[in-house]
């Protein structure tokens, strides 16, 4: 698998570490206990098309936000996961 | 009152090691210091730096070079500026601007040059090297290790940290002389 | 001898020697072994699997399924290599395997007299009783019995390679289309690969008497791959089989370096690339289908295709009365190809009724073979002719053919269906089967070397177009336009005896009618239960002709019935290239400290810490057992000074305006107020809430901290923070960078630690550097700084300098320390100084355990938000029976604990059910004179004083032990505030 990482250009998947759930972006304000543990532990187990989170940790170190057909693998965009937090404020 | 002087270890490779149609070697730049800018302080530190050391920060996946001092990117909103600089005059000047952190000890530079340069790094590294022109540098995995990769007009200069500059050199050396060997068939 | 005088592309000047099975032979340059062996009058060359029914080679390529050999000698030796892909070289030693003691008398051959009870599915029913004679006698000898070639036993010698390499377009196949697709795409400036598993340009080009562009297809397919070969933008790789389709346009490819030389000279065997091509242009050819018809197995009965091969490219008559039994028009070219060379051919044997052969020799159309004959070859053969007689035909050689199967294998490892053609009756990959890859040629049900060349050339001018290249037309080569008409026909009915539709792995028509009335009918379970196209051709002979019996049985079409999945790889690939550069020191980085030199002089032993190697101790003058070491180590830690590098320790440079907030974010406890010239003890924890990593951190100046996390968690807790910093608050303002590469730090503790470095150190008084204070320092004029920080519990500093000099400051620092009765210590002693002060490490901070577990709840601030803060509010985090962390020691008579000895109360049995905790780090303590340990316990924390038992019950080692608090050692703390 090859990702295009928004800085590096398209790199093998070696290069990269998979962390989750492009869900793990969202962690609740305040101290709501079922928020996190939504947040924690609640995931979807979705065919198709999935927003998740890789680090480029043997690149450029940017965490990135990657929509990935889990089912064909295929990759159809890859963004830097601080700007998709950063507009979703 | 001390009586005595630190002295530095020896570079990890002594006399460059030439096998077939390549020479791996290693030089140890005077310093290495990374800079990364604060929020919205980009133009502020590229300002400074142009003052200072009459030098831009490259944009992403470049290196810049005034005589014999670089500025390369190096990771997400990080560069490294390479060669002869004084630490503290910098750091001064980018106060507020910038983090700058010392990082001369931390990597050591390898160079790979020769016909076959490109054809050793090719068993160590998955880059696309061909796509890979002067100018630019990558941040990359090498033989399993983080790795800076910068094109040369002679072959690749390669950053790997110290402590694993012994495995880079022990891979290297192997993958020059199987292809050495594979040449001679 | 049945080389012919002319022709092929062999070197009949030189002569090599080669041995089979002790016997020497020779060979000529271009001869495969299976070629040398033929033209030798080897037809014998290997024993069947499971029946060790003689059999000889039945194909000229990488899908031969029966000419299986062990190639050279001892530890050099590779199993279970096809002969007609081997490359004979000078000395080389070749031998048949599966058989005892020879080829020619097999014992084992009794296996063919006990078939009717070695069926398929027989190990399922037969030796099912009793069941301890399973694995004790029944599977032993079947396994004895039933196999392939030998493995040496030995570790292999050979060296491999791996390398990754780029394109623009990748063509797997180097026949007609391959080669025009490459020309095409070449001359467009394409950066191209070429890979073809052969070792000579051309596939069937190579193989047929036929013309291109003129001129003969072999002298054409030489002229393009040289003119190839000249271009600066073509790689042109021969023995290079490509091996699977991944995603993302990347293939696994395995190159024959040195496989087919005697001696490589450290060259590597062979190297597995990594492809990654923008476009792929599958031309790997196709191969012929065997029919299915009694005693179809013998040698010398082989692929007509294969007879072709053996006669045009290698100069090779595969026998000298040759018969040839088909269903399509190729059978006919075999025959006229063979009688132009002047060989006899006895019979033409047409399945079809509707053909009128025009073929100079006896024909018999509407006819099929129903049987042959001969002792370890075939000798003659029966025919079955239109009117219902039988007619005996005498061959030393059975050309047959069966059709054409694509060879789409590639186009399946991404999960892709083939689609059905009924007028080639053959599976042709479906489009889109893998991104950016098109099918060309006869891969593509495309038989005709024209419609090749063409198909070739319009994919490479598509990929150009795509590529935005500039387009370039080629003219096409004037070739042979004939796609050959063929009648499905898979195997003889109504016939006795049995018909073999998988050679490699002795599975018949009848085999398949018994899977069927068994009930196992879809094709994955019929192929389990027959084991029908496993092993190492992975049923490319076998696959269709099972496929269209059980689709007959039944009464299901061919696409109904469906076909297996292939998977990679395509052909087998040796675990050596897989694992190369793996073995050794490629296993894994190692990362050497810059005292790495240094501590192994002095004879440290040394241990794996994640990718780092660290001391473990070191022994002096007389002692020979790791605790001697170890407890003077400690001792002289705690009366004297020891000095041991930490520059493992993850060393994190945190700076920027909100760097305060970000650690209070991080961190359980507050950091934003922390002073200059001042470290803290800082928790982390994951988000739900279990502990992440502990360490220190140092504020080095306004807004600038150095945070440091144990050495195996240096990568996760960056990551984390990382992760922290990008993804849940970029509006921060803070950078990290890693530091543990810039510093070399050494800690320096004891007693006398103060007193060593009030040699070194202008001012080291407890007022400038009070505990958990620290500073830069300036060591013989070389910048550094001092943290007095304590992983011991005695007086203790860590000095860090610019890891250059680290290697220096040991001497130096060891050398004092020896002067003042103390030393260098290591990983051991540090282990149990920590354990005598209760301090953790990932033993205890495991992943499952709270802060409060640890006894650290009074960490957890309340006055903040940070990482895991919510989570670690969860009832069940918040049991007062979890276990918690306590100290153990013994008080019976058994002394020794050990390390993963779970917890019970002195009455109860040792079971799972009565478990109280576990042992997580023990130790011997000289300071103590006892074994002490850090335990876990249900509600540990309330029954300090108590009574329990550590059991071990691997070991056997059963312990009474009391719980007391985890500070064996000054619990008060005041040495290390001395």
């Amino acid at each position: 698998m090859r990702i295009s990482c928004p800085h590096c250009g398209e790199r093998d998947h070696r290069e990269f570490e998979y962390l989750g759930s492009a869900k793990l972006l969202e962690r609740p304000d305040g101290g709501d206990r079922a928020a996190f543990h939504d947040y924690v532990f609640q995931r979807k187990n979705p065919t198709g098309e999935n927003a998740e989170l890789w680090q480029h940790v043997m690149g450029c170190s940017a965490w990135l936000h990657v929509v990935r057909n889990i089912t064909t693998h295929e990759i159809t965009a890859v963004k830097l996961a601080r700007d998709v937090k950063a507009a979703a404020r | 009152m001390a009586d005595f002087k630190l002295h530095p270890s020896e570079a990890p490779i002594g006399q460059p090691i030439e096998i077939g149609e390549t020479i791996l070697a290693c030089i140890q730049p005077a310093n290495i210091l990374s800079i990364a800018p604060f929020k919205g302080q980009g133009m502020a530190v590229t300002d400074t730096l142009k003052a200072v050391l009459k030098l831009a920060l490259p944009t992403v996946g470049k290196v810049t070079a005034k005589k014999h001092i670089r500025a390369m990117w190096a990771g997400q909103g990080q560069w490294f500026v390479v060669g002869d600089i004084a630490l503290e005059a910098l750091t001064e000047a980018l106060d507020t601007k910038a983090a700058v952190t010392d990082q001369s000890d931390a990597w050591v530079v390898l160079t790979l040059e020769g016909a076959d340069a490109s054809e050793v790094m090719s068993r160590l590294c998955s880059l696309d090297l061909g796509a890979l022109e002067q100018g630019q540098t990558a941040r990359a995995e090498f033989a399993h290790m983080m790795s800076c990769i910068t094109p040369t007009s002679a072959g690749f200069e390669i950053m790997i940290m110290r402590s694993f500059a012994k495995t880079a050199i022990h891979h290297t050396r192997e993958a020059m002389r199987k292809l050495a060997a594979q040449q001679a068939l | 001898m049945n080389r012919f005088p002319t022709g092929g592309l062999i070197d009949r000047d030189i002569s090599i020697p080669f041995t089979f099975d002790g016997q020497t032979y020779t060979a000529h340059p271009g001869d495969t072994l299976a070629s040398a062996l033929l033209a030798n009058g080897v037809r014998l060359m290997g024993r069947s699997f499971k029946y060790h029914r003689p059999r000889g080679v039945l194909t000229a390529g990488s899908e031969e399924p029966n000419a299986l050999m062990e190639i050279g000698i001892g530890a050099d030796c590779t199993p279970n290599t096809r002969a007609t892909t081997q490359e004979v070289y000078n000395g080389m030693v070749a031998q048949s395997q599966n058989r005892f003691p020879t080829l020619k008398a097999d014992i084992l051959a009794v296996n063919d007299l006990l078939s009717p009870f070695l069926g398929a599915g027989f190990y399922y029913k037969t030796f099912m009783w009793p069941k301890k004679f399973w694995e004790a006698i029944y599977e032993p000898i079947i396994r004895r019995a039933a196999g392939l070639g030998r493995l040496s036993g030995q570790a292999d010698t050979a060296d491999y390679d791996k390398a990754w390499a780029y394109c623009d377009v990748l063509i797997i196949g180097g026949g007609p289309a391959g080669l025009m697709a490459a020309l095409t795409a070449a001359k467009g400036g394409a950066k191209i690969i070429l890979a073809d598993e052969d070792f000579i340009i051309g596939g069937r080009l190579n193989s047929e008497q036929t013309e291109v562009d003129g001129k003969h297809s072999q002298r054409w397919a030489a002229e393009v791959a040289t003119q190839l070969a000249e271009m600066p933008n073509v790689r042109v790789m021969t023995r290079t089989t490509v091996t699977g389709a991944y995603d993302g346009g990347t293939y696994g490819a395995v190159e024959r370096v040195g496989d087919h030389i005697a001696d490589a000279h450290g060259a590597p065997r062979q190297i597995f690339w990594r492809i990654v091509a923008k476009h792929t242009i599958l031309a790997a050819g196709a191969t012929e289908r065997p029919i299915a018809f009694p005693n179809n197995d013998r040698p010398g009965i082989m692929l007509a295709s294969a007879v072709r091969t053996y006669a045009h490219r290698y100069g090779v008559a595969a026998g000298q009365r040759v018969a040839v039994f088909t269903n399509n028009d190729d059978g006919w070219r075999t025959a006229r190809d063979l009688m132009a060379l002047g060989v006899t051919v006895t019979g033409l044997i047409d399945a079809r009724t509707d053909v009128a052969p025009d073929v100079d020799c006896p024909v018999f159309t509407g006819a099929a073979v129903v049987g042959t004959g001969g002792r370890l070859g075939i000798e003659r053969l029966s025919v079955r002719t239109s009117d219902g007689s039988i007619q005996q035909i005498n061959a030393d050689c059975l050309a047959v053919s069966g059709g054409w199967n694509p060879s789409l294998h590639l186009t399946g490892h991404m999960g892709g269906k083939p689609t059905w053609r009924e007028d080639i009756a053959a599976f042709v990959p479906s489009p889109d089967s893998i991104p950016n890859l098109v099918t060309v040629g006869a891969a593509n049900g495309t038989f005709s070397t024209l419609g090749a060349l063409k198909e070739g050339m319009a994919a490479a001018k598509a990929a150009l177009k795509n590529l935005r290249l500039k387009q370039v037309r080629p003219k096409v080569p004037a070739a042979d336009d004939a796609q050959g008409a063929v009648t499905a026909f898979w195997h003889v009915p109504d016939v006795k005896g049995r018909s073999w539709l998988d050679f490699q792995n002795d599975v018949t028509v009848k085999d398949i009618a018994v899977a069927h009335r068994e009930n196992f009918r879809s094709v994955e379970h019929m192929k389990r239960y027959t084991t029908l196209g496993m092993a190492t051709d992975q049923g490319k002979m076998s696959n269709m002709g099972a496929l269209a019996v059980m689709s007959a049985l039944t009464g299901q079409s061919i696409p109904e019935t469906g076909t297996t999945i292939f998977r990679p790889p395509y052909t087998p690939v040796q675990m050596g290239a897989l694992g190369a550069g793996a073995a050794g020191k490629g296993f894994a980085p190692e990362r050497l400290t810059t005292s790495h030199d240094w501590a192994t002089s002095r004879g440290a032993s040394m241990i794996e810490v994640g990718l780092w190697h660290r001391a473990s101790w070191f022994p002096r003058e007389g002692e020979t057992y790791w605790r001697q070491s170890c407890d003077r180590e400690v001792k002289m830690v705690r009366e004297a000074v020891g000095v041991c590098d930490v520059s493992t320790l993850g060393k994190i440079d945190i700076q920027g305006p909100d760097a305060g907030v970000f650690l209070d974010r991080v961190y359980t406890n507050v950091f934003s107020t922390l002073k200059v010239g001042k470290v803290r003890y800082g928790l982390m924890l994951r988000e739900d809430g279990m502990v992440l990593d502990d360490g220190t951190t140092a504020c080095i100046g306004q807004n600038h901290y150095v945070m440091t996390t144990t050495t195996g968690a240096t990568g996760p807790v960056m990551s984390h923070l990382e992760f922290c910093a990008q993804c849940l608050w970029p509006e921060l303002d803070v950078t990290m960078i890693s530091v543990t590469e810039q510093w070399a730090q050494i800690a320096v503790a004891g007693p006398k630690s103060r007193e060593l470095l009030a040699g070194l150190i202008d001012d080291i008084s407890n007022e400038s550097f009070p505990f958990m204070g620290c500073g830069a320092v300036s060591i013989s004029g070389v910048n550094g700084r001092l943290f007095r920080i304590s992983y011991s519990g005695e007086l203790a500093y860590e000095i860090a300098v610019p890891a250059r000099y680290g290697e220096s400051l040991m001497d130096e620092l060891v050398k004092r320390a020896e002067a003042l009765g103390g030393g260098v210590y290591g990983m051991e002693a540090l282990n149990v100084l920590r354990i005598e002060k209760g301090f953790l490490t990932h033993a205890e901070m495991d992943g499952r355990v709270t802060a409060a577990d640890m006894g650290m709840s009074g960490m957890m601030s309340t006055k903040k938000d940070f990482i895991g803060k919510v989570s670690s509010q969860r009832d069940g985090l918040n049991d007062p029976m979890r276990e918690q962390l306590v100290g153990i020691k013994p008080t019976g008579a058994v002394r020794q604990i050990l390390g993963g000895s779970i917890m019970v109360n002195v009455d109860a049995d040792p079971i799972r059910e009565n478990m109280q905790g576990h042992v997580t780090s023990v130790c011997y303590s000289p300071t103590l004179d006892g074994m002490i340990g850090l335990a876990f316990v249900k509600g540990g924390h309330a029954r300090i004083g108590q009574t329990i038992r550590a059991v071990d019950l691997l070991r056997n080692v059963d312990t009474l032990c009391e719980i007391v608090s985890p500070q064996f050692h000054d619990p008060e703390g005041e040495k290390l505030r001395g």
